[in-house]
């Protein structure tokens, strides 16, 4: 009864519209359109005399201190090889970004409410429950992607094998949810547990490259900004009210989708030791990519290259040639200051406070980083 | 129908031949006898009865989805090849009335027991939570199923050079995304349930289940161990990690049924040691006929664990030192060993004091499991829960 119809239509997930993270199709255009050459070339400039590393953010709290630990202690199980693979990339290498993020909004928000700059342990908890999420998505990710490297080391399926990568991926996840439960809060836990949800529809449109923008935003959310996004929001629900918890959630969706399109533009840009994984893995898996889809309304010959997935031989070269002379980086770029722009703005009604500034200086990082 | 066939890529008019496929697959699925089969298929009628509806279908809201129905299309396309993940498919459709959901009918079962009869009708209706709470068991099991079914890609096609490493890897693939995308729904209906405490058990039965499945080899046709030492080698050993593969979900999903209802903390207890022995005795029973069939279940499906951590080879191990006697049946082929099966199983089956130890454990389990029952108040739902566990555990 499907038969005749072809693959690609029926592949075609048919998603609600989700109620702001897709207003931005008209957004991009409209910055497309009118983006002058000297607003594309003082990002550039920026980003040859910023070379900070995320990693610079000051941690002047000291609340990163002992998370990884602690998540080992939480992942802490009797035999050995589960647990070395659960802890294999909690190792404090990691830029920790999403728990950094996490904190920084918590004191941003305690600091406004209560005049005092403090974490309280729930909102640690948050913090924690991102960053093993993340990993437990991450180790997922390899197996879906036969990916060898990882953060500069071999990949947990290389090592054990995908079922045991996804038993170990699993359990990481499992024990997150079980923090977030003895945070004890029905509101946060539907928050977090929503994050979960979109990662994976986020994973299952990935697999489904349509080549539109639109479809390309809104697999940033799921996949990337979600986790971000709630988290941030989880944190404020936790000290303060659902309206502000509101806004500290457009903040980390803005910043999220932010860090994605650099992500992704950077894998056009930067070789493969600074960044421990190799370039135009995109490319290679076949996904098209925001510096691509910029392209490719410059370059009609990527539309095609983009429906087949990248498979001709040459097509990864080719398209890596094209997405280099159409100015699509400068592009993808300026989307991601537009993004961190509108993640200020979140900010503007918060009393001053240093948190505040780090978290300002956070949005520039991620526009400006090379790694 | 419609959603039968758009699962299985196939037109309906293949559909009886599927049919008839997929029944001959139940009987090996249980390696049961046919009288065995015959009893449970009873018990679980009649406690549908008990429940007010068939909970063959307690998934099926996760199953019409999107995403699903692109795996579909996908799964379409490894129709031909041996990748469990059709097998599972299958299974959740065809198979569904025998072991794959009678962990939600159990929980519903027990969650109408333990309702207060003298409320008034609504509260003797099972509550939607409780539904929910099955539907989430289930969800959970099924995903497991999935991700178990991870081949390794590598292995097979040295193996068997028809198969290709383009499918291979789609059907993993597909496998990793639907197993979580299964998770990911039984996630949310948790967190909607707003009780910490469920939360904490749920997710702590999917840890637990994830460590198990992490330690334990599968079962199939090229079954690979790649180590001896985690493996389970004492009669503890294998209750220890059986618990926490298999009957940890059930265990912590009757504990979370009490929790709903607003019991006592004992209660719990009693529910919690119900789940937990009745998935070990039904365990037990399944092994001792694997052995007793000779059915060395070879590939047909994934819901069994690899043959060397079946009851009565453990056993048989632990009378003779464990490891030592343990590495006569494997063939050292590179950094892994390859079981030989049909060794193992012959030996076993001689070895009566083994099958003997067995079976007592298997009694031990159900007798500790109706005895956790008869703690509930008298009525058709305890029937009914002593009926099953007898039905699955044997009399």
């Amino acid at each position: 009864m499907l038969a005749g119809l072809s693959p690609r239509v029926v592949f075609r997930p048919i998603f609600r519209l989700h109620k702001c993270h897709i207003k931005r199709s008209s957004e991009w255009r409209r910055i497309y359109c009118f983006h002058s050459r000297t607003l594309s070339q003082r990002a550039g400039q920026q980003n040859a005399t910023n070379t900070d590393n995320v990693n610079l953010i000051n941690d002047v709290n000291g609340d990163l201190q002992g998370i990884h630990q602690d998540i080992n202690h939480i992942l802490d199980s009797k035999p050995g090889m589960l647990q070395n693979m659960c802890c294999y990339y909690f190792d404090g290498k990691g830029k920790s970004i999403r728990p950094r993020i996490v904190f920084l909004v918590s004191r941003a928000f305690n600091y406004h409410n209560f005049s005092k700059s403090f974490v309280s342990e729930d909102q640690r908890k948050v913090a924690l429950i991102s960053e093993m999420i993340h990993v437990g998505s991450l180790i997922h990710d390899d197996v879906v992607d036969f990916s060898d490297v990882r953060r500069g080391k071999m990949s947990v399926n290389s090592i054990c094998g995908d079922r045991k990568a996804l038993m170990a991926g699993n359990f990481v996840v499992s024990n997150a949810s079980r923090l977030l439960s003895s945070i004890g809060n029905a509101n946060v836990t539907v928050t977090i547990s929503q994050v979960i949800e979109d990662i994976v529809r986020g994973e299952f449109m990935q697999q489904d490259n349509q080549g539109s923008f639109n479809q390309y935003l809104k697999k940033t959310y799921k996949k990337t900004a979600s986790l971000v996004a709630n988290c941030c929001k989880a944190a404020v629900q936790l000290s303060s009210s659902e309206a502000q918890a509101e806004t500290a959630f457009e903040f980390g969706r803005n910043l999220g989708i932010a860090f994605q399109l650099v992500d992704d533009l950077l894998d056009f840009v930067s070789t493969s030791e600074s960044l421990g994984k190799p370039t135009a893995a995109d490319l290679k898996l076949g996904l098209a990519t925001a510096p691509v889809l910029f392209a490719s309304e410059k370059h009609p010959l990527l539309h095609d290259m983009i429906l087949r997935r990248f498979q001709h031989k040459h097509d990864v070269e080719e398209a890596l040639k094209l997405v280099a002379n159409s100015g699509a980086i400068e592009d993808t770029r300026l989307l991601a200051t537009q993004y961190c722009h509108d993640a200020v703005r979140c900010l503007e009604h918060l009393k001053p406070s240093p948190e505040k500034d780090a978290l300002i200086q956070v949005t520039d990082l991620v526009v400006n980083r090379s790694k | 129908m419609n959603v039968a066939t758009r699962l299985l890529g196939r037109k309906p008019n293949s559909c009886s031949c599927w049919l008839k496929c997929s029944y001959s697959f139940q009987s090996i699925t249980n390696g049961l006898t046919k009288d065995s089969n015959q009893a449970i298929n009873k018990a679980v009628y009649d406690a549908e009865k008990i429940v007010g509806f068939p909970t063959s279908f307690l998934s099926l809201r996760a199953l019409l989805s999107n995403e699903l129905s692109a795996v579909a299309l996908h799964l379409r396309k490894l129709v031909r090849t041996n990748h469990p993940l059709i097998k599972t498919a299958r299974g959740m459709l065809f198979d569904s009335k025998h072991n794959v959901q009678v962990r939600g009918l159990v929980v519903l079962l027990l969650s109408k027991a333990i309702a207060d009869k003298d409320g008034g009708i609504e509260a003797s209706e099972i509550y939607s939570r409780h539904r929910s709470l099955a539907e989430l068991t289930e969800l959970i099991h099924t995903a497991f199923l999935i991700h178990r079914g991870l081949v390794d890609v590598e292995t097979l096609l040295k193996v068997d050079s028809k198969n290709s490493r383009g499918e291979l890897e789609l059907g993993n693939k597909m496998a990793v995304l639907s197993g979580d995308f299964l998770l990911a729904n039984a996630c949310v209906a948790l967190s909607e349930l707003k009780n910490s405490k469920v939360v904490d058990l749920m997710s702590s039965s999917i840890s637990d289940m994830s460590h198990g499945f992490f330690v334990l080899p599968e079962s199939g046709e090229f079954s690979h161990i790649t180590s001896l030492e985690d493996l389970p080698m004492s009669l503890t050993q294998w209750r220890d990690i059986m618990y926490l593969a298999h009957g940890s979900l059930l265990s912590n999903a009757c504990r979370a049924s009490v929790q709903l209802a607003g019991k006592s903390v004992e209660y719990g207890n009693t529910a919690s040691e119900f789940g937990k022995h009745l998935i070990l005795a039904q365990l037990a029973n399944f092994d001792l006929q694997r052995v007793n069939n000779g059915n060395g279940n070879n590939g047909q499906n994934h819901n069994f664990l690899s043959e060397i951590c079946m009851l009565p080879v453990v056993l048989a191990a632990e009378q003779n030192n464990g490891q030592k006697w343990m590495e006569q049946f494997l063939e050292n082929e590179g950094n892994e060993y390859k079981l030989c099966k049909d060794k193992l199983l012959t030996s076993v089956k001689q070895n009566t004091k083994a099958m003997e130890d067995a079976d007592q454990t298997r009694k031990c389990h159900r007798n500790l499991a109706l005895q956790s029952l008869s703690e509930l108040p008298l009525c058709e739902e305890r029937t009914s829960l002593e009926l099953l566990t007898n039905a699955f555990a044997g009399s």
